[in-house]
């Protein structure tokens, strides 16, 4: 079994989570001013909050992942567990998908057809997927320090374009779009879920892979809306990818504009994610069916992303149930019980290994 | 074997599927230079004139001929400015692409309407550069479209550059598409964009075997001819920039002068430098203000809110004026002279933009927020008759240098 460290882990969940934040239109969820500010600021203890169950557990349970306990307790329990957990990682993986084909079609091929831009993307997440988890993470490792040099390129290219009387001293002024952007802001931490499977896979210390990812993911949130609100000032509120907006006015010698590396690195980002989820999903089925390497692991995570396809070409080519489907997904409720109940459920009745120590004991 | 054909394979199926996306050859691109966009009231109709790149003018693959104009012109009409462009690709026969545009004019007309609305075609297509420049025409934006000028390597490079020049030595507002719906966002939705005026008069820049024909979507090519129409003693067509013009709500509210220019780009610290002339003894001497810094604190003065506009500046004179470095009345006087005649373009101007048209010309709003955000907040119903009706105190020191004396 390939391990990876935490800080391995925690690169690859900057890496997710940013991506979500860059190929999510997010419309009404970024605003001028200093409300999302103190979103971003609010949900962080929200998130750290929902990933307590699984940081006992990792204490508890050294060196598994959420299900193998689950299943010593029994087949049924195991199963009746990872179900509801794998809708909601399903669902998690939906949104991914449909959110970067529209991303695609929104800033690079608007003639695309949905379910060819679709199938591509699934088809290369499935090929990382199977590539396995620790390919995953190194590949993370690559697109943030691509990320890196485009902040840093944009921050060379528009710093005579911040202009400092965009900012103002204040606090929440719109309690109801404060509190739906700070739903969004915590429901859009699926690595809760990713962290539930794999954390058996760190090396040690998976704990500190979620501490250095939501103080880093705090940072860079809380950057990249100070630099949203100091080059686009009132007018962040009308663009759709402030992002990539940005890097459209970025004049950089031979590059006259950065939006096409932007929206290059995102896509690459979107995949990479989307390979991660796929591959949870997989660990889940190798965990219910105690069966690692068996080939039918692979064509039951074929089929899984076949469905994967179907369900976006029908969820994603009509508006209105893309909406509904959004709205559920925003309420952060399908994580919570996903990422802190069924956990919470896990380290109560599951069974350690036979053998296996407690932690504190294990230290003395 | 297997892990070779499980990477061909998906590497040979991917080959295929670009099969399965529509695509549009470089050839087969309109590769638009500038757009005019006017309005027709009588028909009701937008009209939209294209010049864009002619790649039948080519010298080579992958070269410009700088002999030749390169440009071709295309017009369309109808219902919004998308309808009309659309109808410009389709007689074109090419498939538009707007990334390499590099200015948008407005004609005199459809500035009176909303600029939004105007500009929402090109904000709205994420290939549109967001820098691009936008102009308002003092006639139809087509009657600019049709100039050809010889410099650049096609027709619309003068303009921008032009523009561009004027803006370095604040004479012209930035007009990027992005800083205006930056400032139309703003509780007075105010802009400001430059004045492009068709001037007749004798010249070497504009091609006259180019210049003026094309209309209806038939494109005119241009050029072919050098320096025929330069060195013709009848007058031509060229392109002047005279001031800039003002919107408030959105619409056009009138004109303004290139002094006025210069105050809007010295209050907003966006001027590189500015010259102005002072008579230094028996004779006018033209100074270089720069490296300017102009703060704006508002203020609630008897419950009327105030702005505070405080500005300091180098000045250089350009030419060598007949004072003695000791004689510090003089360079006193001078520099009282150069003072006075800022605070007056300023006070003229603040007079005109603000308090006639009503318009944010110097980003008081911005500052405002920035400052007092409270009473911003307070009063954000009202912002546009409180900022109309602020007193502005002006202050403006200089401090002047003259080659040879020692007061630098």
């Amino acid at each position: 079994m390939n391990r990876i460290s935490f800080k391995q882990l925690a690169v690859l969940f900057i890496v997710t989570r940013v991506c979500t934040e860059m190929i999510v239109i997010p419309g009404e969820l970024i605003r001028y001013g200093a409300d999302r500010f103190w979103a971003v600021l609010a949900a962080k203890p929200i998130v750290l909050l929902l990933f307590l169950p699984m940081l006992f557990f990792t204490a508890r349970f050294k060196d598994e992942g959420l299900f193998p306990p689950a299943v010593r307790r029994g087949r049924a329990f195991g199963i009746a567990v990872g179900v509801p957990f794998i809708v909601v990682l399903f669902a998690i993986t939906l949104e991914t998908l449909i959110d970067l084909q529209l991303y695609i079609s929104d800033v690079i091929l608007d003639s695309m057809l949905f379910i060819t831009g679709a199938a591509v993307i699934s088809a290369a997440a499935f090929y990382g997927a199977v590539k396995g988890f620790s390919a995953i993470s190194r590949s993370a490792i690559f697109a943030l320090g691509i990320f890196a040099v485009l902040i840093l390129l944009i921050g060379i290219t528009c710093s005579d374009k911040a202009e400092l009387k965009y900012l103002y001293p204040s606090f929440v002024r719109d309690g109801e779009y404060f509190l739906r952007a700070m739903l969004s802001e915590v429901s859009a931490c699926g690595e809760l879920l990713i962290f539930a499977v794999f954390c058996g896979r760190i090396v040690k210390k998976p704990r500190l892979a979620v501490y250095y990812y939501l103080a880093a993911v705090l940072v860079i949130l809380e950057g990249l809306t100070l630099l949203y609100n100091l080059i686009l000032g009132p007018y962040l509120t009308t663009v759709e990818y402030p992002l990539y907006y940005i890097s459209s006015m970025s004049d950089i010698v031979l590059f006259q504009r950065l939006d096409g590396i932007d929206a290059v690195v995102w896509v690459l980002c979107g995949i990479i994610k989307l390979a991660l989820l796929l591959a949870a999903a997989g660990e889940i089925f190798a965990n219910l069916g105690n069966d690692q390497k068996h080939p039918r692991q692979k064509l039951l995570l074929l089929l899984y992303t076949l469905l994967l396809l179907a369900s976006a070409y029908f969820v994603g080519t009509d508006k209105m149930l893309y909406d509904r489907f959004e709205a559920v997904m925003h309420s952060a409720v399908p994580l919570a019980v996903a990422g802190t109940l069924i956990p919470l459920i896990v380290l109560i009745a599951g069974k350690k290994r036979q053998g296996a120590k407690g932690g504190a004991n294990e230290k003395s | 074997m297997k892990r070779v054909s499980f990477i061909i394979l998906p590497l040979l199926i991917m080959l295929c599927l670009t099969g399965c996306v529509q695509y549009v050859e470089l050839s087969e691109r309109a590769i638009v230079q500038s757009i005019g966009v006017d309005y027709l009231p009588e028909q009701k109709t937008y009209r939209v004139s294209l010049q864009y790149f002619a790649q039948s003018d080519e010298g080579g693959q992958n070269q410009i001929d700088k002999t030749q104009a390169n440009v071709l012109k295309a017009v369309g009409e109808g219902k919004s400015v998308c309808d009309a462009a659309e109808n410009a690709s389709i007689k074109t026969g090419k498939d538009l692409l707007l990334s390499e545009n590099r200015l948008i004019i407005l004609g005199k007309e459809l500035a009176g309407y909303d600029l939004e609305n105007a500009l929402d075609f090109f904000v709205s297509n994420y290939h549109s550069h967001p820098e691009v420049n936008v102009a308002v025409a003092d006639t139809l934006a087509e009657d600019i479209i049709d100039i050809r000028f010889k410099e650049g390597n096609v027709s619309s490079d003068k303009l921008v550059n032009m523009l561009t020049n004027a803006h370095r030595h604040g004479v012209c507002v930035n007009s990027s598409i992005s800083d205006i719906l930056t400032s139309l966002q703003s509780k007075t939705r105010s802009a400001l964009l430059p004045l492009l005026t068709v001037k007749e008069e004798k010249t070497d820049v504009t091609d006259s075997s180019g210049s003026g024909g094309g209309g209806g979507g038939q494109g005119s090519q241009g050029g072919g001819q050098s320096g025929q129409g330069g060195s013709d003693e009848q007058k031509e067509k060229t392109v002047e920039l005279s001031g800039g013009w003002a919107f408030v709500n959105g619409a056009g509210a009138g004109g303004f002068s290139p002094g006025d220019t210069a105050a809007v780009q010295l209050i907003t610290n966006t001027a590189e430098e500015l010259s102005l002339t002072v008579q230094a003894e028996d004779s006018l001497a033209t100074v270089t203000l720069f490296r300017s810094n102009f703060t704006v604190t508002p203020y609630i003065e008897d419950g009327r809110l105030c702005f505070y506009i405080d500005g300091f500046a180098f000045g250089r004179f350009e030419e060598r004026i007949n004072v003695s470095e000791s004689d510090e009345d003089t360079i006193n006087t001078l520099t009282k002279k150069i003072e006075d005649t800022v605070c007056d373009t300023l006070s003229s101007a603040v007079a005109k933009l603000k308090d006639g048209y009503g318009c944010d010309a110097f980003g008081l709003e911005n500052t405002l927020r920035h400052c007092m955000p409270d009473f911003w907040f307070d009063n954000e119903d009202n912002i546009p008759e409180l900022l109309r009706s602020a007193k502005t105190v002006i202050k403006f020191s200089c401090r002047p240098y003259i080659l040879g004396s020692e007061n630098k």
